[in-house]
């Protein structure tokens, strides 16, 4: 212990003067020859302890009030017997989080952030010439670490949005602590500032900090490490927040209607009425709505729109109301919106009459406004080609779905053709039949980008299909998980009047451990798949173990037929395409995606290249490069932020103009940012802990424990409160005494 | 040693005026003023009462015979004179005196008490006897009612205080069987002692038919404690014995031990019908005696 004022700790002898007092009133007193002893002497006896303790007591405090007053007046310091580093330059890690969650605002409307970045300013602005500082941000955290003064720092905080989603505490603390390694004084501190939600610190979280703890044991120069925790009553805090938007067709076809379905939050504990919500597609905003949420509960809106162009849209969901987290009070998609689906059917036995080729019933089901004679168009485009024909109409007419309706034997070209044409992203339907080969529907299908089966070998045939009168099979099961389907109901209701004569046994094809697992769609009362899909390459394969006629099952003649397999085939034909990803996600966008808004692409100078540029929400344009791996594609990085990411190419022309071709891409903030919900302090001060570190409430008590830590501990103030207690303890011992003394005139 | 050295002579002349009548008649050789419990032929009439089997017969009242032909038998009431014998406490403690007693110790309020009783009785034609005691009886004056005796009374009064100490319910059994036939006995003391011992004590007087009247004197110190500051109590019996106390945190505790020792007097007398009567030297003893005997009377 040292003292700032250290001779006026000599104050102390003062307290000679009370004991001297003492001591000499204690041999003086007043002799009575008293006569009633028989009286006194019992309770003299049993007083005398007492006393004895009261005036030991009161000589006590009389002696402590100037030694306490002389200690208060020295401002002593507690250094436990440690050397201090005293105003040594030290090395100080910034560890923000940059979440969403972070954006919430308190009562007094300020938001964790801003309140993080002012407080954080002012103490860096504190900080010695000598110091220098590191800021890691949760949603950078593989940026390199950059030592910063003051004013830059001050400056890069300014800059931090609470934007990101998700934190990874163990990589985040990870990176705070490597960082301070990279620190080039002794004195090492990291600072994580966090509203620490339970989301982000789960058990995954814990293990990390633990493994963390564990390799800090090693480093020779540990830093120094505070928690200051933002978050406090998060689950106080009103929030109304959309947590999804999401399309509820399985594609949305240029000209077609469509439906958006988005899921709204109330995580308060009022209810919400009459809140005035507003869908939005490409920034236009539709008619007002309102909607009304009880508390803690959610709400679903739906939107149905036609959407003319093709190409990739953002549809918006905006609630219009002032709570703690304005910034998911809206939410957006890219949609990516084709044109109608060519589906090409090759029809494996045709026929000459109406309704005789293997594939007219499907053909109607696809497409039943042209087969109506209606005016409105189809979503599906078909045409039927005979198995000879394959090779060449693919090349032709690019179709984005290839049905196999009863083919008996396909080439080997053929076979070629239609693995590179799945590999490549289409989506290839198997309808079997009475001609098909299943040996040789067993085998692979390879092309010039990889080999595959489909999703299952085609083994015996089921019941008697070819028989009508033998006692029909029935559908028992559809899966639920398949979401186009759901429009059919979540039961097999829908195939009820459905009857199965026979169908062909498909046992899953597993041979593959890097492909995908088969997935039934559809199966029959005893549980054989009648159904089943599997990604294969980039496409989609379905296999049906039934014909697509009418031949070995009553479906295609009922009502269920046509909007299964529209769904099927819309599902099959949508985008691949990433529209809408989570903040710092790399975006990847391919060139041909922009070369194909090129109407006139005669005019395209073929010897001049494209360029490209990407414009993130709020910033200007930027110039990407073609990624070089041959895929021709275009790779955003630095989606810290949420909003529209608008790509452009710009394409020369013949003339010296430029064709300008522009797509966008959505990102957004992930949902559990929403969910306001502080971790446990039982589980954050574990986790603290384990790191030797400190969780603070506010920077205020940080500091202070640092100035301790670095200078020792000031301790005055307790000396005072101690001087006022003892103060007040001798004046209650005294009056105790003068209160006896007080009715001492009484009879 | 005179009266007069002891007691005032306005004080004496008020006390003279007083008539000491006791509660129950004590047997006596000459008459006086105190009733006699044995029925005799004096001149008193007392009551008529029937005749039994037994009674002599010239006790006969012949005249009522006469009137209502049934025996009735003719009482009287014989007056006697009292014994009275006067036991002063002259231990230690009996030496205290505060300042509210203008310098008088509870000794010289006993003298002037004793003195004064003295004075009256023998007055009256009645027997007065004295003992002085300490740890032992130390003068004893024999019952005498002659007025020469007061001579004698004052001198054994006027012996100066001991600092012995006191047992007193002891030393009232040394003294009980020297009393010899039923009196009034008066003890003028503190009653600084074990209550159980004297109660003892008093039971033995009781049983002997003697009347007590126990006149308790107290300095006003002793019983309000007004005592402030470090004080030094010297036992006045054992000069050895001495106990330093903060007297302020002391007062309530020797005030509750005083009241509960005062409430044992009190039930312990009461318990053996003996007369108590508290007094504090701060009061003029006349005043206090001239109280008790009025209330006596009216008991009567």
């Amino acid at each position: 212990m040292t003292f700032l004022n250290g001779l006026l700790a000599l104050g102390a002898l003062a307290f000679t003067v009370p004991l001297a007092i003492h001591l000499l009133f204690r041999s003086r007193f007043r002799t009575v020859d008293w006569g009633a002893m028989h009286l006194l002497a019992d309770v003299a006896r049993i007083n005398r302890r007492r006393l004895q303790l009261m005036n030991l007591l009161l000589l006590l405090l009389r002696c402590l009030l100037p030694i306490l007053l002389a200690f208060c007046l020295a401002r002593p310091i507690l250094t436990g017997f440690r050397s201090l580093p005293g105003d040594a330059p030290q090395s100080l890690v910034i560890a923000i989080d940059d979440s969403r969650s972070m954006a919430a605002r308190d009562e007094s409307g300020v938001g964790r952030l801003d309140r993080a970045k002012q407080e954080l300013s002012s103490m860096i602005q504190g900080l010695s010439r000598r110091d220098e500082v590191i800021l890691i941000r949760s949603s950078a955290i593989d940026a390199p670490p950059a030592t910063m003064g003051v004013d830059d720092t001050v400056a890069k905080l300014r800059e931090v949005r609470a934007q990101s989603g998700k934190v990874n505490f163990g990589r985040f603390l990870r990176a705070a602590v490597d960082a301070s390694d990279e620190g080039s004084h002794q004195q090492r501190r990291v600072i994580v500032v966090s509203d620490f939600q339970s989301a982000d610190m789960g058990e995954s979280a814990i293990e990390s900090i633990n493994r963390l703890s564990s390799s800090m044991a090693d480093k020779t120069i540990r830093p120094v490490i505070s928690f200051w925790n933002l978050g406090v009553d998060s689950e106080q805090l009103e929030n109304v927040s959309v947590d999804s938007v999401e399309i509820s067709s399985p594609a949305v076809v240029a000209g077609r209607v469509a439906r958006f379905s988005a899921r709204i939050r109330n995580a308060s504990d009022t209810p919400m009425r009459d809140l005035r919500i507003v869908w939005s597609v490409d920034g236009k905003e539709t008619e007002p709505r309102t909607l009304s949420i009880d508390p803690r509960s959610s709400s679903t809106s739906r939107l149905t729109r036609r959407i003319e162009k093709a190409g990739v849209h953002e549809i918006t969901l905006a609630v219009e109301h002032g709570d703690a987290l304005t910034q998911d009070n809206r939410r957006s998609i890219g949609v990516d919106v084709i044109h109608q689906v060519d589906v090409m059917l090759v029809d494996g036995q045709p026929g000459s009459g109406p309704l005789s080729n293997e594939t007219d019933f499907l053909a109607i089901a696809l497409s039943p406004f042209a087969f109506g004679g209606e005016d409105q168009p189809d979503a599906v485009r078909t045409s039927v080609v005979r198995p000879n024909q394959v090779l060449k109409e693919i090349d032709e007419k690019q179709p984005d779905v290839l049905v196999l309706a009863n083919v008996e034997a396909l080439r080997d070209d053929v076979r070629s053709r239609i693995a590179s044409f799945v590999s490549s992203g289409g989506a290839l339907l198997v309808f079997d039949g009475d001609n098909l080969d299943g040996q040789q529907y067993n085998r692979s299908f390879a092309g010039d980008r990889g080999s595959w089966e489909l999703p299952a070998k085609l083994g015996e045939f089921v019941g008697s299909p070819w028989s009508k009168e033998a006692k029909p099979l029935a559908i028992g099961f559809v899966n639920t998980q398949y979401t186009p389907w759901n429009v059919l109901g979540t039961d097999a209701q829908a195939f009820h009047d459905v009857q199965v004569y026979g169908y062909r046994r498909l046992s899953l094809n597993e041979s593959d451990a890097s492909e995908e697992s088969p997935m039934t769609l559809l199966s029959m009362a005893s549980g054989d798949p009648l159904a089943l899909t599997a990604r294969r390459g980039r496409g989609r394969v379905v296999q049906f173990a039934v014909p697509c006629d009418g031949a070995w099952t009553t479906l295609p003649m009922r009502m269920v037929y046509l909007p299964m397999m529209q769904q099927l085939v819309l599902d099959l034909a949508g985008s691949q395409k990433q529209t809408t990803a989570l903040v710092g996600t790399t975006l990847s966008v391919a060139t041909s995606e922009l070369s194909d808004l090129i109407e006139d692409k005669g005019s395209v100078d073929a010897d001049k290249s494209a360029t490209y540029t990407v414009q993130r929400p709020g910033e200007g344009e930027e110039k990407i490069e073609v990624r070089d791996d041959g895929l021709d594609q275009l790779l955003v990085t630095q989606t810290n932020s949420p909003g529209l990411y608008r790509i452009r190419q710009t394409t020369p022309v013949g003339n010296g103009d430029s064709i300008v071709t522009n797509t966008i891409r959505v990102i957004e903030t992930p949902a559990s940012e929403s969910k306001l919900r502080d971790v446990l302090p039982s589980r954050l001060t574990s986790a603290a802990e384990s790191l030797d570190a400190n969780v603070y409430a506010d920077l205020v008590t940080l500091q202070s424990d640092d100035r301790t830590r670095r200078f020792g501990r000031e301790i005055w103030r307790w000396l005072l409160v101690l001087l006022l207690i003892a103060m007040i303890a001798e004046l209650y011992v005294q009056q105790r005494s003068l209160g006896n003394s007080s009715i001492a005139g009484a009879p | 040693m005179r009266i007069l050295d002891l007691i005032q002579p306005k004080d004496l002349t008020r006390v003279a005026a007083l008539q000491l009548l006791a509660r129950q008649v004590v047997e006596g050789f000459c008459s006086g003023r105190h009733r006699s419990p044995h029925k005799g032929f004096s001149v008193e009439f007392k009551e008529h009462r029937q005749y039994v089997r037994g009674d002599e017969l010239r006790n006969i009242d012949w005249k009522v015979f006469g009137k209502s032909d049934r025996l009735y038998i003719r009482e009287f009431e014989e007056e006697t004179n009292l014994r009275c014998t006067l036991l002063v406490d002259r231990s230690g403690s009996m030496r205290y005196g505060g300042d509210r007693s203008e310098g008088l110790t509870k000794y010289d309020y006993a003298q002037q008490i004793s003195a004064a009783l003295a004075y009256l009785m023998l007055g009256q034609q009645d027997a007065v006897g004295v003992v002085t005691f300490d740890d032992r009886p130390r003068d004893i004056v024999p019952l005498r009612s002659r007025p020469s005796h007061l001579s004698a009374i004052m001198t054994a009064l006027a012996a100066d205080v001991t600092k012995r100490e006191t047992d007193l319910g002891g030393v009232f059994r040394k003294i009980a069987p020297k009393l010899g036939r039923r009196s009034l006995v008066v003890i003028v003391s503190d009653a600084m002692g074990d209550v159980a011992s004297m109660s003892r004590a008093m039971a033995q007087f009781r049983a002997s038919k003697h009347e007590v009247l126990f006149i308790q004197i107290m300095d006003p110190d002793e019983m309000d404690f007004p005592f402030t500051g470090r004080i030094q109590f010297r036992d006045l019996e054992n000069q050895s014995n001495s106990h330093t106390v903060d007297s302020r945190t002391l007062r309530d505790a020797y005030l509750q031990r005083l009241q509960q020792h005062q409430s044992e007097l009190r039930s312990a007398f009461r318990r053996n019908r003996v007369d108590f009567l508290p007094v504090t030297t701060d009061r003029p003893f006349a005043d206090v005696l001239h109280e008790y005997l009025s209330l006596r009377r009216r008991i009567r």
